[in-house]
């Protein structure tokens, strides 16, 4: 946390791009002061506006405003991805530290389920379960976080495994310190900040999957706003309203430049040397 | 010592593939009654009582103890009979062997592409780094990374199909000039990231006191690049093309529904939407039974690639 805080004032891409986040968080809560219309308020008189004063994104085939929904989009599409990471940090992270500071057994298994994850492409076995389950925002995180798990367990093993040969881990085992004690107070605080990198450089990536999910029809449904949800439906007005597709995306697109650089310069800031100890962990 | 290596590839494949299958089992048995409904109704909007539900359920043994149907489709599956798909009307099979080749098509051009727009981008970039067009080209790839491969396929599908007509809209029949777009469209992301792993390839060799030593010499760049650069990194580079070739059979999809195009990952969507689990289990299990040969063929190739490594696996064995 102090290097947090230390980074935001001496680095200032890490501030730069984390106002940027926020404010993307800011605008996804504010939703409803931001924007003009409601996001599901129907009018038939008004469909396929083109970009106007009035609609700046121009409307779609139900004269919803689609400036509104790509604002209330935000809401689902930053939810759902922070949800995801959050969720396969979490499980990941603690698969693989029970999997690399228990070992035996236990570690077989886990690690021969997260092989075989591994072992196959992760977006089609995500296409698939959220499809198979139906398409709701929390079936497509779930889909996700199974396909993308296993690269949290595997470096968090590799981490831990290194750690524990370290002479402070064996030197906390001589003065008595009970295995949860080392493992919360020693281990945890060593191996976090690599894992906290990983973490926010795969905001980006986790979202463009989201969002590709949804765009296939198995995220959240309509009429929802999501964006992935609603370039899938203005593409069948592709010829005649491009608008419809043409803003969701560039919302997609900014959002996910943003996080992306947020993340980078994250791992500037919490650990310089990161580029040459992900190289030897993986 | 070689066919030790094969052994437990093809063992760790199996497992994989027994695996997966399961996994994919027990997610489509959750709803048998989604499946027994599809069947009786077809497409027709109709109310089906459970008591036909059960009875279709009964005829297709949907009814049967989980493992007793996961080792009956296993022992199909063995020798290559993956059930018979409902959308299509025909063996689960013959239909995956259709939408193959167009599937193998689009990845290899796609490949192709990627490789042409991101080896010279990656080598440029090294050799220059922290010049300008280095930051530039970063700053490209970094854009294609961020961008939603789904959009980009919509936006050249607006502009140079729509607004310019260069291209066919629908690419619903395999050809050249339909494969383009598509390809291209893949392309996009997928160069984005090579070309950054091409530069950091080629700039840790450029590091190397072996590269100093023979500019010390007065060899030139391309020398140095052709004889001395490429061959050294050409082992991580290889990892990260066959990863790339093994995601595009997934990432396919997301372009194929854009487009049309009639290969794996589309008839995987479209099984999803039919409710075609048959169908959609086969898919799945030939997509991770091609992405793991593919693996393996790389691993293999390392040996003959890099001597070091044989050198090693013989002190070892």
């Amino acid at each position: 946390m102090d290097s947090l805080i230390s980074g935001i004032k001496h680095n200032w891409h890490f501030a730069f791009f984390s106002i940027l986040a926020l404010l993307l968080l800011f605008t996804a809560l504010s939703a409803p002061w931001i924007a003009p219309y409601h996001p599901e308020t129907a009018e038939m008189k008004n469909a396929f506006l083109p970009p106007s004063d009035g609609h700046w994104f121009g409307t779609d085939k139900l004269g919803r405003d689609c400036f509104s929904r790509v604002i209330y989009g935000a809401r689902n599409s930053l939810s759902s991805v922070l949800i995801l990471v959050c969720l396969v940090f979490s499980v990941g992270t603690s698969l693989g530290i029970i999997s690399g500071y228990y070992g035996g057994k236990i570690d077989t298994v886990i690690m021969r389920l997260a092989d075989i994850m591994i072992s196959f492409p992760g977006i089609i076995l995500a296409i698939a379960m959220a499809g198979i389950m139906g398409g709701s925002m929390l079936n497509a995180i779930l889909a996700l976080l199974s396909a993308t798990w296993p690269k949290y367990a595997r470096l968090s093993r590799s981490l831990v495994l290194k750690i524990k040969q370290k002479e402070f881990i064996e030197a906390a085992h001589i003065n008595g310190g009970t295995q949860f004690h080392i493992l919360i107070r020693h281990v945890l605080p060593n191996i976090l900040p690599l894992l906290v990198i990983t973490a926010a450089s795969d905001i980006g990536g986790l979202m463009l999957e989201l969002a590709g999910l949804s765009f296939l029809g198995f995220g959240i449904q309509p009429p929802a706003p999501e964006w992935g949800a609603m370039i899938n439906e203005g593409r069948q007005q592709l010829q005649t309203a491009p608008w419809l597709m043409i803003y969701p995306g560039l919302a997609i697109f900014t959002t996910v430049v943003i996080f992306n650089l947020w993340g980078d310069s994250l791992r500037d800031v919490l650990d310089p040397h990161s580029v040459h100890q992900e190289r030897i962990s993986s | 010592m070689w066919i030790q290596s094969l052994f437990s590839y093809f063992k760790q494949a199996v497992f994989t593939l027994l695996g997966i299958s399961f996994i994919m089992f027990s997610l489509t048995m959750l709803s048998t009654d989604d499946l027994a409904k599809q069947l009786i109704t077809g497409s027709e909007d109709i109310i089906v009582s459970q008591e036909q539900i059960d009875a279709v359920k009964k005829e297709l043994g949907l009814d049967r103890p989980f493992l007793v149907q996961y080792g009956s489709w296993l022992f199909h599956a063995v020798q290559g009979d993956f059930g018979f798909s409902y959308m299509a009307k025909k063996p689960v099979i013959d239909k995956i062997l259709e939408c193959l080749p167009a599937t193998l098509f689009l990845s290899a051009v796609s490949l192709s592409m990627m490789l042409v727009i991101a080896v010279p981008l990656g080598i440029l970039s090294a050799f220059k780094s922290n010049r300008f067009y280095d930051y530039l080209i970063r700053s490209i790839s970094f854009l294609g990374i961020s961008i939603p491969g789904f959009w980009v396929g919509l936006m050249l599908l607006w502009f140079f199909g729509l607004r310019l007509g260069w291209f066919p809209v629908v690419s619903s029949t395999v050809r050249l000039d339909t494969v383009i777009l598509p390809a291209l469209t893949l392309a996009v992301n997928m160069s984005a990231k090579y070309t950054r792993q091409v530069r950091s390839a080629v700039l840790e060799e450029l590091g190397q006191d072996y590269v100093i030593g023979a500019k010390a010499r007065g060899m030139s760049n391309f020398y140095i690049l052709w004889k001395e650069v490429l061959p050294n990194a050409l082992l991580p580079l290889l990892t990260i093309f066959a990863l790339s070739a093994g995601s595009l059979l997934g990432g396919a999809a997301v372009a194929e529904i854009v487009f049309g195009w009639p290969g794996l990952g589309k008839l995987a969507v479209n099984a999803i939407e039919y409710r075609d689990f048959q169908l959609l289990q086969g898919v799945v299990i030939w997509i991770a039974s091609i992405y793991m040969l593919i693996n393996i063929c790389v691993d293999l190739s390392y040996s003959h690639l890099d001597p070091r490594l044989k050198k090693k696996e013989h002190s070892h064995g």
